[in-house]
Parts: C-alpha cells; structure tokens; sequence
C-alpha cells in the first residue's frame, strides 16, 4: 500500500458526491510525480478510484475501458454504476489466488439521480455505504475525520468545503500522500473539478 | 478468418487466472501490507433447528486486518426460495460461491421443475470447496426447508459437512456455542428459539473482537423465508456536538 502511496476520499450529498484525492506518486520513499492523481471517469456520472501498485492501477484501466467500450456497443446504451461494479468485483476475483493489488472505490449516480458509493478490496468484495467512503494509505485517520465532519444532505458547496478540509486534515500527517489534491464534485447538472493546495512536502 | 476476443470471465471456476503469481511471489516483502487488508468477516453465525423450521442468525462486522470496514454488512444470503445460508471467513470468497450457488441451483430448478432439496446445494459447495483444498476460506451453514423437512448442514473451508440441530462458526464460535449446548431442546417454539440465537450472538459479539454490530435473523418454515434485517439494532452514532462551518478555503 504504502509502495507507491495515495489516498482518496468519496462523500454523498443531496444528488451529488464529491470525489477527492491527493496528487503525489511515489516509489517507495522517492516522489517521482507531483501531477498524478488516481481518479479515472468511466462517464459523466460513474467514476473509479484506485490505489495500489500503479502497474496494476494501469492494467486494470485498460481492461476496463475495453469491457465498458464492448458493452456500450452490444446494449447502445452507457454503463451503470451497479453493473459496473459487479463487473470490476468479477474482474478482481478472477485473480483471486494471485491478485491486482489494488483497492477501488466506485462512486456514481444512477438514472434516477440516486447515490452509488462502493469501496472494495484487493479481492472484489463490496462494501456498499451511503455516507462516506475512504481508502489509501491514510485511510484509517481519514475514517474519524469524516465521520466528525460529513452530515446529512449537503448541497454541492458545502460538499466540497468539507471533502477539502477533511483531506487537507487527513494528508497532514501522512508522507506518503501529499502534494495537493484534486476534487471532482458531480450532480446531474454536470461535473466541475478543482485543484486544492496541501502540505507541498 | 475467425475472430478472437480476449474475454477472460468466462469459465471463472474451472480455472482461476495466475498471471501475476511470480510478480507477487518475488515482491513479497515490499507487497505484503496488501494481503492484510483482505475483507474478512470474521464473525458469528449460527444455526438452530425449531419446530417448524430453521432460524439463522449472524453479526454484522467486516473487518479489515484490524479496522472495521463495514458496520452494517449482510451475512445472510438468499440461494433459493426456499434455501439461506450464513457465510462465514473471507468475504469474496463467501459472495462468490453463494453467487455461483444460487445461479446453479435455479437452472436445475428450472430443469427439474420441482424445488431443491437443501443436500443438494451442499453437495455442489462441498466439491468446489474441496476442489480447491481449503484455499477459499469459506466456512458456511446451510438452513432450509424442503420434502425432507428441516434442514441443517454446515460446511468447513476444506470441504466436509454434517448436518446437526444446532451449529454455530467463525471467530466467535467458541462463545456462541456455549450458549447453545446449554439452552437447546428439541421441539423449541418461535419465541423460544429467537431468545436463544440473541443471547448466542450476543456473547460471540461481546467475547470476540471480529464479530460485532447489529444482528440479522432469518427464519426458514414451510411456507416461507423472513430475513430481519438488524433485528436488534446497536449503532449508535456520535453526538455531534460540534458544527463546523468552513470559511472560503482559498487556493
């Protein structure tokens, strides 16, 4: 986990979630990347975070592309999040004896607007949630931060002051994640994204 | 000229896909910290056979080597109309084979056009699991009523079974079963029952550290399945006692 480094963060709103994550890239101690954040759009609605070995961060996008680009040409019609995730959960655990070590969190909206939030493993197990969701190197502080400062129904503004707090507060303490972060934050209306300064060291 | 396409989710039990076995093996040191943090719900499950039927009932704690994931994880599983099964050990493994379960035993469902008998649904886990020699920790208890009667089994990661009134697995097994040898009578009513699969499930979640949370029941009679959900619900959030309100951050 701690070999390459990152972290990321996912809260639900009132029809919208904000994704966030740091920007550092890593081998081992040695920063070789201050640009590289960890977030991929599937499409407008339904992004992938991933941490881990970012060989395998690497391989497994590319498989997903090709399956996401077969199913829109069999069904003409765009991925959901459900069968996304169901579809990346068998990806993993075909691997099962020799996994991607890498952990995911899918994050979308489905056709009725409503929230999909689910983390999993290196092995594809799901952990639905439908508040707050956190994985990476600092994920275990990042855990107490949100559940202090996440509250029910946020709209987009506040969404994305209390993600960017808590990842400032989060990447504070931690080496291995750093240098600036990045916040999608994604309603029906569309998706804007920012850049947020942190500890530059 | 034919078309290959490179399609690997197809035949994912006959075999599974080693290609990154010797990358593992030969980064181990630097790469294990990963295979701490594999879901597991090491947990408590159990089963208890009353009058007219079985009831099921589990925890609700996932962990993480030592944090908790998911507070509020579902144990219970639904295989057929007539057949649960509690899971216990690492979770994919756990999803994976109730999944594939299910999906078998509704084709010979189909094909039979009668319901399934629950020996049956433990026979196909009891080859997989033996197949791969205890690899796929997945300890299980199978309840269900069919043209036998109640039914009770329990299968073991390596593969071998047995069907009994009474069982209870997982981490917090030792403290369940206390309960169980010491309370259990034949012909118990409803009530009765429920009262001794709560008391049971509750020392598996006080003496053991994997198991904790709320406790789901699900009872299996004649005519039909009842899955409560957080049955008794233990998850009380912190007061929020302070309202942060953010100022503009600048960039």
């Amino acid at each position: 986990m701690d070999y390459n480094g990152g972290s990321i963060i996912v809260m639900g709103g009132k029809n919208c979630f904000a994704i966030a994550s740091d920007l550092r890239f890593g081998i081992d101690n040695f920063t070789v990347e201050k640009k590289a954040p960890k977030i991929f759009k599937i499409n407008e609605k339904l992004f992938i975070g991933m941490i881990g070995l970012f060989g395998d961060i690497s391989t497994i996008r590319q498989i997903l592309d090709y399956k996401t680009s077969i199913y829109s040409l069999k069904k003409s019609e765009k991925i959901k999040p459900f069968g996304f995730s169901n579809m990346l959960s068998n990806l993993l655990y075909h691997h099962r004896f020799a996994p991607f070590l890498v952990e995911t969190i899918i994050a979308g909206l489905d056709e009725k607007n409503n929230l999909f939030i689910e983390s999993k493993d290196i092995l594809g197990a799901k952990s639905a949630s439908s508040d707050y969701a956190t994985i990476g190197t600092c994920s275990e502080s990042l855990y107490g931060i949100c559940q202090i400062f996440w509250k029910p129904d946020m709209n987009g503004e506040e969404l994305f002051k209390t993600i960017s707090n808590c990842l400032i507060l989060g990447l504070n303490r931690n080496c291995v994640s750093g240098w600036g972060g990045i916040v999608h934050l994604v309603s029906k209306k569309g998706v804007t994204s920012k850049l947020i300064q942190t500890r530059m060291d | 000229m034919t078309v290959h396409h490179y399609d690997d989710d197809h035949n994912i039990w006959r075999d599974f896909n080693f290609k990154n076995f010797w990358r593992n093996e030969r980064n181990f040191l630097k790469i294990s910290k990963f295979f701490l943090s594999i879901k597991k719900t090491g947990t408590t499950i159990c089963g208890i056979v009353f009058k007219h039927g079985i009831l099921l009932a589990s925890d609700t704690r996932a962990t993480n080597g030592e944090i908790i994931c998911d507070t509020n994880c579902e144990k219970i599983h639904f295989i057929a109309p007539n057949i649960c099964c509690c899971g216990a050990g690492t979770s994919a493994d756990t999803e994976n084979i109730t999944k594939l379960l299910s999906n078998q035993l509704e084709l010979q469902r189909i094909s039979r056009g009668k319901e399934i008998y629950v020996q049956t649904a433990v026979s196909i886990c009891q080859k997989i699991l033996f197949q791969h020699k205890g690899f796929l920790s997945a300890a299980l208890i199978f309840g269900g009523f069919d043209f036998f009667g109640s039914n009770l089994f329990c299968v073991h990661p390596h593969g071998s079974s047995e069907k009994i009134p009474f069982i209870s697995m997982g981490s917090g097994s030792l403290a369940a079963m206390t309960i169980l040898e010491n309370n259990y009578q034949n012909n118990l009513s409803l009530r009765k029952a429920v009262l001794i699969i709560q008391e049971s499930i509750k020392a598996g979640i006080y003496s053991d550290t994997g198991s904790g949370g709320s406790i789901d029941l699900c009872i299996l009679t004649k005519k039909k399945i009842r899955i409560i959900r957080n049955k008794i619900f233990n998850q009380k959030n912190p007061i929020q006692r302070f309202n942060f309100k953010f100022d503009i951050y600048k960039n």
